[in-house]
């Protein structure tokens, strides 16, 4: 379906009133830019002028929480479904507009409120954008420790929002590890704000009520996280290893001797060859593993030194230092553009697994990708890890090919993907969250879980305003369905 | 790259160079990033969106994205093609 300009809503002036005139948007080429998140079959569809799913009826950009629940007071008046918007970085597609959802544009909302250096904290505003906001840490000699390749393409609440996690996640944690307290609207246009402290036994988390819920349950407006002392020291391995068993083994051995390296990457062949060619990988040790240890000199070469017994005893051995450093200087670059913008189609899916599971999971998918479509691009690599399992980040590629068939192929890759990992005992993201692409197989693994989720929904947003049918909550009435679209 | 490929490409990047967007600014809004801006162009020379008043006026709002120039880790200029763009577009239409 094409973009194409609507009536005005009726109630666009009194959202005018609110937020005023400039920023208030509603012309169709504006539209049209908060019609996509970075969902890849909204890319699919947007790079040939279609819409993924709706236009949103009109997008507002608030100054501050005053407005902001102004704006939510409309929306529950007039009932107007809307959907919080930070970066757009998403790429399951949260941000969609479904059913002609208002958008309210966060990013006005981007200060930092205060450092506690005392205490460790940074209080923030919900719409800074998150590489400005680890820079002004940086220049006052802290890090909160959260940097997703999408430090850059992503706001502070959206990692929030969306229960994500950094490339630093072994040492410093997911977000709800960082995650202190919060404030946030409810659909009601009430504040909740959640205390910031170490820890609380007051029943259960309210916190993560909100971080997770991807807008669905309030519109996250302030946060307050954990910050560090930027590291004194640095200290890299590039590694190879003969197997994928003695890599995975050596990464569980490391974190169950509680060491706690703060970047940890381990490649599957597929991605190992072009990362790892400078420093002779593929020659007997086809599995490249990228390891970094951080804090003060003596602690981090500590760690490294235990690391590397460890490593030895799984056969691995050290390689140069390249790989390391050309990872560090694009980290927070994406390879996507030069796939998608030439008609191929490429996504990328995250799940964590078991220790136990990770060897078979791994293979049964990668079997499965080349009976699909033999020669598909497939890749995968290990960057998130625990003492009891870890993320397994897979990428796949399609070349150009008719789009409903492209469309099918990849609709049957994360079929086979999620599938495996619901067999095998893990859960269907680690970090990206549910958006509305995953919500066939969240039903699957939450089962019971999701009536309490659909529960409280129900209670706290009666009108399902807040981000409708995402998270596999009930849609709205006369929404477009992406799973019908994929069927056909 | 011609004006269509590099609008393609940049609709298709996920804006790593709106990191220099200032805060400061008093819009802070998604079409006004350089990739949004490159997803309207993009739709413009397509035919999918009509070049309008709308689109026009979307096209010229290139502040933000002027700013991000230096930040784009493949060394384009999106906000000076865009201008380009919409001024040929621009002239076209008043001719």
């Amino acid at each position: 379906m094409k973009p194409v300009k609507s009536s005005p809503p009726s109630w666009l002036a009194e959202l005018t009133q609110i937020t005023g005139p400039d920023q208030t948007l509603s012309s169709l080429p504006e539209l049209w830019a908060y019609a996509r998140d970075r969902l890849p079959y909204a890319t699919y569809m947007v790079r040939d002028g279609n819409l993924p799913a709706r236009l949103p009826s009109a997008v507002a950009c608030p100054a501050d929480v005053d407005e902001l629940r102004r704006v939510i007071e409309l929306s529950r008046r007039e009932k107007i479904p809307l959907i919080p918007f930070g970066a757009g970085s998403g790429v399951l597609g949260g941000t969609l507009p479904m059913d002609h959802e208002l958008v309210v544009d966060l990013k006005r909302m981007n200060q930092v409120i205060e450092l506690n250096t005392l205490d460790g904290t940074v209080t923030v505003q919900s719409g800074m954008n998150g590489g400005q906001f680890e820079a002004w840490l940086n220049e006052r000699g802290y890090s909160c420790g959260h940097l997703p390749q999408s430090l850059h393409i992503s706001t502070v609440g959206g990692w929030a929002a969306c229960r994500g996690a950094g490339q630093n996640s072994t040492r410093y944690g997911k977000i709800e590890d960082i995650v202190l307290g919060l404030a946030a609207l409810l659909p009601d246009g009430r504040e909740l704000r959640v205390r910031p402290v170490a820890r609380r036994a007051v029943g259960p988390s309210l916190k993560d009520l909100m971080v997770g819920s991807e807008g669905a349950f309030g519109i996250i407006t302030e946060l307050t996280l954990r910050v560090w002392k930027l590291p004194e020291a640095r200290h890299s391995v590039v590694l190879g290893f003969e197997t994928l068993k003695t890599g995975l083994d050596a990464l569980r051995q490391i974190m169950q001797a509680e060491l706690r390296p703060a970047v940890v990457r381990l490649y599957d062949a597929a991605e190992s060859a072009p990362r790892g060619a400078s420093v002779g990988i593929g020659e007997g040790r086809p599995f490249l593993a990228i390891l970094e240890f951080c804090g003060s000199p003596r602690m981090a070469a500590l760690e490294r030194d235990l690391a590397m017994e460890i490593v030895a005893a799984h056969g691995g051995v050290q390689l140069g230092d390249e790989p390391y450093e050309h990872w560090c200087a694009h980290r927070y670059e994406s390879y996507s553009p030069q796939w998608q913008s030439k008609d191929y189609f490429m996504d990328t899916i995250e799940v964590t697994a078991p220790w136990s599971a990770l060897p078979a999971l791994h293979a049964r998918i990668a079997r499965e990708m080349q009976s699909l479509f033999p020669g598909i691009h497939f890749g995968t690599h290990w960057s998130h890890v625990y003492p009891e399992g870890a993320c397994q980040y897979m990428t796949l590629r399609l070349p150009p090919m008719e789009r409903s068939e492209g469309l099918r192929l990849h609709r049957a890759a994360w079929h086979l993907t999620l599938t495996a990992c619901l067999d095998l005992g893990g859960t269907i993201s680690h970090h990206h969250g549910v958006g509305v692409f995953r919500n066939p197989w969240l039903r699957e693994e939450l089962g019971t879980g999701l009536e309490l989720l659909q529960g409280v929904k129900d209670y706290l947003d009666p009108d399902n305003l807040f981000v409708p049918g995402k998270l596999a909550l009930r849609a709205r009435e006369g929404a477009v369905n992406l799973e019908h679209i994929h069927h056909e | 790259m011609n004006e269509r490929e590099l609008m393609r490409f940049c609709a298709c990047c996920p804006n790593p160079c709106r990191r220099d967007v200032p805060a400061s600014l008093a819009r802070q809004v998604e079409s006004e990033t350089p990739s949004a801006l490159a997803l309207i162009a993009l739709a413009v020379i397509d035919g999918h969106l009509p070049y309008d008043a709308d689109a026009r006026a979307a096209l010229s709002r290139t502040e933000a994205a002027h700013a991000c120039k230096a930040a784009c880790p493949y060394g384009y200029d999106i906000a000076g093609a865009v201008d380009s763009l919409n001024a040929r577009l621009s002239a076209g239409a008043a001719a």
